[in-house]
């Protein structure tokens, strides 16, 4: 089984491979080896930063208007995912944490703004973003962090914690209160720079220790009346809200599509491992029940890759459509990807549990998934933010949404122009759509069902105490975007869900999530995809979409 | 709100006066006067990978080996009821204790299923006066599952003594074990004919003949002793061999059938910990202005662990009872046990642990104690070790058209009412101890415990279930070839058959009046709805 190399170069995803080097190298310093042994003493690798700095990881983060090489999110994702396959913690401090910050300058902050942060982080600086508070998680509006205005400028006080990077940054983004009466308009975003992060009333909080993503330094701020400048609140005051809701349809993209890395270097040590397993006179990769568990990874992989494409493409496609996406992509891909990576787990047995070789760096892996599933927002707060959206997308006489061909494509996409992000998305979803007019495994009825049931249900029951049967409406609604990525993505050809086989056993898997059912793949599909699994790990190709070479 | 209820409710109910009981006062003493079992030095000990030494002398000061003990040997009166309750109560305090502590049942079942009268009084003395630590050698380097590839030996000399050369890794306890059981090759004959189990006493052994092998380093558990040994002509007396030469992985099998049922125990607990931590916080957390387990998703998510609870602590209880009364079911019966109790407590705890957010992610410091993040993380070997849930699938498969066609038969004789199986529940709750005797390594009459889920047109849930058991029966029956049997889609079935055996038992536990309605009407409803979870191939195609 032979598959074309993508030629199409990723600005920066090669650097960041040769940087990196080779996995299986003990002598390598950025080896699974020396990776695991950092991550056991709770540090990223030492020199990593620097060789990623080089290889160009912070100017993948920042548009190229404002000094960085960043055009799509696919792009992106793709750079992030190689770091990710290596180190997931590496992705999170370096990658993904300064970008949730940039994000809320890009949207938010005026051009001096941009343009400082986007030089920061070109350089390889880091930046925090720090919005959680451990009394208030996932209600963003009850966060108490308060702003109080003082002459031309602010004066904060309060904590923010559990924070990537908060004592070890250039630039912080805050999200604070700034009107005492609760709701939305109450909160704004302050950039705190070195100046301000260096004054001894803005103290950093001790270290909290987590099970995985051990090498991330989460710590938090403790502001105690600090002093901040008037010109450091990112945007409108009043409106940090709005903009979290804009900003985090970047994030919530990001973080997934990068974290997917972590289960193709899981699979692809599976496979080894498994292969050198010998049981009943051959090895462990001659079972049914193994070549199941690891083709239906391979899937699994294939198409949350295919819904992180899409909706990335999304963003510079079709902006103001980004919301509900970009909601769907992070509440499925981390339940698929959590699910995949604890079913590995399992059909490694011991060579999972013991901690040498294989099993330590398997092991962290399983550690690092952890987050991507309630961390920045949690699978609900999204399934809920989706509801109203489902909603519109219900009515009868809702208009049917043109899905642009460019969403599954392999052309250059573009940039994303942020400012035509929305709060609230027009009417029809891009890639449900697709979806909903496809009789395979009942994906068209389906969809009209969901929309029935919201439709049932109305307005009362899109709010935070959502009932269970609206969350799982919106979930099996995350399962039809992701079908109509697939769908696109297949029909555009060039990658496996091209494959008939392929995409009929995808199409059938996201029918079984959307009830969250569990079945086999059929014997044909399994044995396909493990054919063309074994020939990826074999060419040290990547295993999502495009088969990039890799050293992981 | 249900889920409010629940907390409370789900606590491991000791019975009065059992070894299980005293244990968890004099635990819960010690954990309030700053002893070693303190949540702080519990915490401390887990970070630094340490064998919990403290607990363990205070466990055999207190009298704990006598669960490791049958009845009849003087153990405790309770037999493997008391055994398991006592695992539950370890285990919620600390897997690792609980693990490294208990392993010496394990190690010593070999000798309750096939060792002679003195070895056994020998066996029981040694553990319940001397404190022996007892562990078991079955797994060799390189070689996982298949017990009968193993290539340590042992060779008879003249004089009757026993050599034994080879290695056994990973193996629990292998180092601390003053007894150890091994399964060993005792004739050039390939095949389990070829295969023994010899018990071998460091006390009879040279220094020479046995080479720990250092502790490996693990994902969870990390305090507990995996180690393993290594054996160069270590002479054992001829009195070392358990049960009949050429018998040593039929033992091995009827042993690991009472073993895999207290392993499920571990599950248990960990379950009834995670579900009190989470509920907890939930209750307390304010969240989008009112509390995060009054919001119908968190409620669910905890009254969802709570039925599973039910189901997995009903599943049990059928099990121990059937291990008193109806012995010879316990290769179908121990193995869906051992499959269905881990995987089930683990969805759950995933799913709890998503609730918990950042706080279940936490290593011990100001904000957490790190109990949640390490029970998630310790809980993963049940699956794994003990056979793994895999292997206890393909046991069952192999089983299937027997257990349909008995199931069938009975539901011709009339429907089942439930009263020849009361027996169970009286086995449970009289304490009798197991029949260690009666085990066979595959299932005549099936399970019969499945007779409960006849009547497809029962109200509710049950007769939900009794529609997806016939269903799954029927097509169990038709898994004609090898081949078959090894394809994903008939371990699904056993996957179903692991649910609806839990659900048998609560339905039985609610006839009997051991559950109130409600509370069992939940419990079956959360397993119809996870059995239909796992549709068979043509509802897959609808
Ligand atoms: C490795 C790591 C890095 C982090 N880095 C950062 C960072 O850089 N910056 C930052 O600001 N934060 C950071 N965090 C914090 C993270 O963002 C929070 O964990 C997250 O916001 C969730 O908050 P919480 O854990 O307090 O959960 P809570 O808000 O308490 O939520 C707990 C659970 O409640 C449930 N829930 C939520 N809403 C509803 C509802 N409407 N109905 C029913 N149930 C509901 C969900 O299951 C949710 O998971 C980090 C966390 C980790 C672990
Ligand atoms: C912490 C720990 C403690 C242990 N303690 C002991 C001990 O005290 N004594 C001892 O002897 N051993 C012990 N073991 C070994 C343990 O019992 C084995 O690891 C276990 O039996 C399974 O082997 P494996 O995980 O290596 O999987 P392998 O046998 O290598 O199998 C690989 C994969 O194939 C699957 N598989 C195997 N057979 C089948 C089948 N028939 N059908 C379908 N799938 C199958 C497995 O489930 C697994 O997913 C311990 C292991 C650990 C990690």
């Amino acid at each position: 089984m032979t598959e074309l190399v993508d030629a199409r170069p990723v600005d920066g995803l090669a650097a960041v491979e040769a940087v990196l080097g080779d996995a299986t190298d003990l002598g390598n310093p950025f080896g699974h080896a020396a990776i695991g042994t950092h991550d056991d003493a709770g540090r990223l690798a030492p020199g990593l930063p620097q060789a990623l700095t080089v290889a160009g990881l912070g100017a993948a983060l920042v548009p190229e208007a404002h000094g960085g090489r960043l055009r799509g999110l696919d792009g992106l994702v793709r750079v992030l995912r190689a770091v990710d396959r290596r180190d997931p913690a590496a992705a999170l401090a370096l990658g993904v944490t300064p970008f949730m910050a940039w994000a809320n300058v890009w949207v938010a902050g005026d051009a001096g703004q941009r343009d400082a942060v986007g030089r920061l982080l070109a350089a390889g600086e880091r930046a925090a973003c720090a919005y959680h508070e451990l009394d208030h998680g996932n209600d963003l509006t009850a966060n108490a962090l308060t702003a109080r205005p003082d002459g031309d400028g602010w004066v904060l006080t309060g904590r923010k914690e559990v924070i990537s990077n908060a004592d070890f940054c250039a630039a912080a983004v805050v999200f604070a209160r700034t009107e005492a009466r609760p709701g939305p308009r109450s909160h704004s975003l302050f950039l705190l720079d070195a100046a301000v992060l260096g004054d001894p009333r803005a103290r950093t909080l001790p270290r909290y220790r987590t099970a995985g993503m051990r090498g991330v330094r989460l710590t938090g701020l403790d502001l105690d009346g600090c002093p901040v400048p008037g010109d450091a609140v990112l945007g409108t005051p009043g409106r940090a809200t709005e903009t979290a809701l804009r900003c985090f349809q970047l994030s919530r993209v990001v973080l997934p599509g990068a974290t997917l890395g972590l289960l193709d270097t899981m699979l692809r040590l599976a496979v080894t491992a498994l292969r050198g397993r010998s049981l009943y006179g051959g090895t462990a990769l001659d079972l049914p029940a193994t070549r199941e568990v690891l083709a239906a990874a391979f899937l699994d992989l294939l198409v949350a890759d295919a819904h992180v494409r899409a909706v990335a493409r999304a963003a510079s496609a079709a902006p103001e459509h980004l919301g509900p996406l970009a909601s769907g992509v992070k509440a499925l891909v981390p339940e698929i990807l959590v699910g995949a990576v604890d079913r590995l787990g399992l059909l490694l047995g011991s060579q999972f549990f013991l901690r040498d070789g294989t099993g330590a760096t398997v092991q962290k892996l399983v550690r690092d998934a952890r987050p991507t599933s309630f961390g920045h927002a949690s699978q609900v707060t999204c399934l809920v933010s989706l509801l109203p959206h489902l909603l519109r997308c219900a009515r009868p006489d809702g208009p049917a949404p043109t899905v642009p061909a460019v969403l599954f494509d392999a052309t250059d996409v573009g940039p994303v122009d942020v400012s035509r992000l929305r709060v609230a998305a027009p009417a029809g979803d891009l890639l449900a759509a697709r979806a909903a007019g496809e009789p395979a495994a009942g994906w068209d009825a389906r969809v009209a069902a969901l929309a029935a049931d919201v439709r049932a249900r109305g307005l009362a029951d899109t709010r935070v105490d959502a009932s269970a049967a609206a969350l799982d409406a919106a979930h099996a609604w995350t399962c039809a975007q992701a079908a109509g990525a697939c769908l696109g993505l297949s029909d555009a050809g060039r990658t496996p869900l091209a494959d008939p086989l392929v995409r009929a056993a995808a199409l059938t898997r996201l029918a079984l999530q959307a009830r969250r059912h569990e079945a086999p793949l059929t014997r044909a599909a399994r044995e396909h995809l493990l054919d063309l699994l074994l020939a990826r790990v074999e060419g040290r190709l990547t295993l999502d979409l495009d088969p990039d070479p890799t050293l992981a | 709100m249900t889920a409010v209820t629940a907390v409370t409710e789900m606590t491991a109910a000791t019975r009065p006066g059992s070894l299980a009981e005293s244990l968890a006062d004099r635990i819960a003493a010690d954990a309030a006067t700053g002893g070693p079992f303190g949540p702080d030095a519990t915490a401390a000990r887990d970070e630094a990978e340490r064998f919990p030494d403290d607990e363990v002398r205070l466990l055999d000061a207190w009298g704990g080996p006598a669960a490791f003990v049958p009845a009849r040997l003087g153990g405790a009166p309770g037999d493997v009821h008391d055994l398991f309750d006592v695992v539950r109560v370890l285990a919620e305090h600390d897997l690792t204790l609980a693990v490294g502590y208990c392993k010496t049942y394990l190690g010593a079942a070999p000798v309750w299923v096939a060792g002679g009268p003195e070895q056994q009084a020998q066996v029981a003395r040694l553990v319940m006066v001397e404190h022996a630590v007892a562990s078991w050698g079955l797994t060799e380097p390189g070689r996982g599952s298949d017990l009968a590839a193993g290539t340590t030996r042992a060779r008879r000399r003249p004089d009757g003594a026993w050599v034994l050369d080879g290695t056994k890794w990973p193996v629990n306890n292998a180092s601390r074990g003053r007894l150890l059981t091994v399964l060993a090759r005792t004739a050039d004959r390939p095949g389990p004919a070829g295969t023994s189990v010899l018990l071998v006493d460091g006390a009879d052994i040279g220094p020479g003949g046995r080479t720990p092998l250092p502790k490996a380093r693990t994902h969870g558990i990390r305090g507990a002793d995996i180690s393993g040994v290594r054996f160069s002509e270590a002479v054992l007396p001829a009195g070392a061999l358990v049960g009949q030469e050429g018998t040593g992985l039929r033992t091995t099998l009827l042993a690991l059938q009472f073993t895999r049922m207290v392993t499920a125990a571990l599950s248990v607990a960990a379950l009834t910990s995670a579900h009190r931590v989470v509920g907890e916080f939930a209750h307390a957390r304010e969240l989008h202005g009112t509390r995060l387990a009054r919001l119908p998703h968190a409620a669910r998510v905890l009254a969802d662990a709570a039925a599973a609870l039910d189901l997995v602590v009903s599943g049990c209880r059928t099990a121990l009872g059937t291990s008193a009364t109806r012995p010879a079911e316990l290769s179908v019966v121990s193995a869906l046990v051992k499959a269905g109790v881990p995987t089930l407590a683990q969805r759950h705890l995933t799913a709890l642990a998503q609730l918990y957010g950042a706080r279940g992610y936490l290593a011990p410091g100001p904000v957490s104690d790190g109990r949640f993040a390490r029970l998630e993380r310790d809980h993963r070997i049940v699956a794994i070790f003990d056979g793994s849930t895999a292997v206890n699938r393909a046991g069952v498969v192999a089983q299937l058209p027997v257990v349909a066609a008995r199931h069938a038969a009975r539901h011709a004789a009339g429907p089942a009412a439930g009263g020849d199986l009361l027996d169970l529940l009286a086995a449970a709750r009289d304490r009798r101890p197991a029949d260690y005797g009666g085990a066979t390594l595959l299932s005549r009459d099936g399970c019969t415990l499945l007779g409960v889920l006849t009547d497809p047109s029962a109200p509710g849930a049950a007769g939900v279930l009794a529609g997806a058991l016939s269903a799954t029966l029927e097509a169990g029956r038709a898994l004609r070839t090898v081949a078959d049997r090894q394809e994903p889609a008939a371990v699904q079935l056993v996957a179903r058959l692991e649910l609806l055996y839990l659900a048998a038992a609560v339905e039985l536990r609610r006839r009997a009046g051991e559950l109130a309605d409600d509370r069992a009407e939940r419990a079956l409803s959360l397993a119809a709805r996870q059995v239909q979870a796992l549709p068979l191939d043509a509802e897959v195609a609808a």
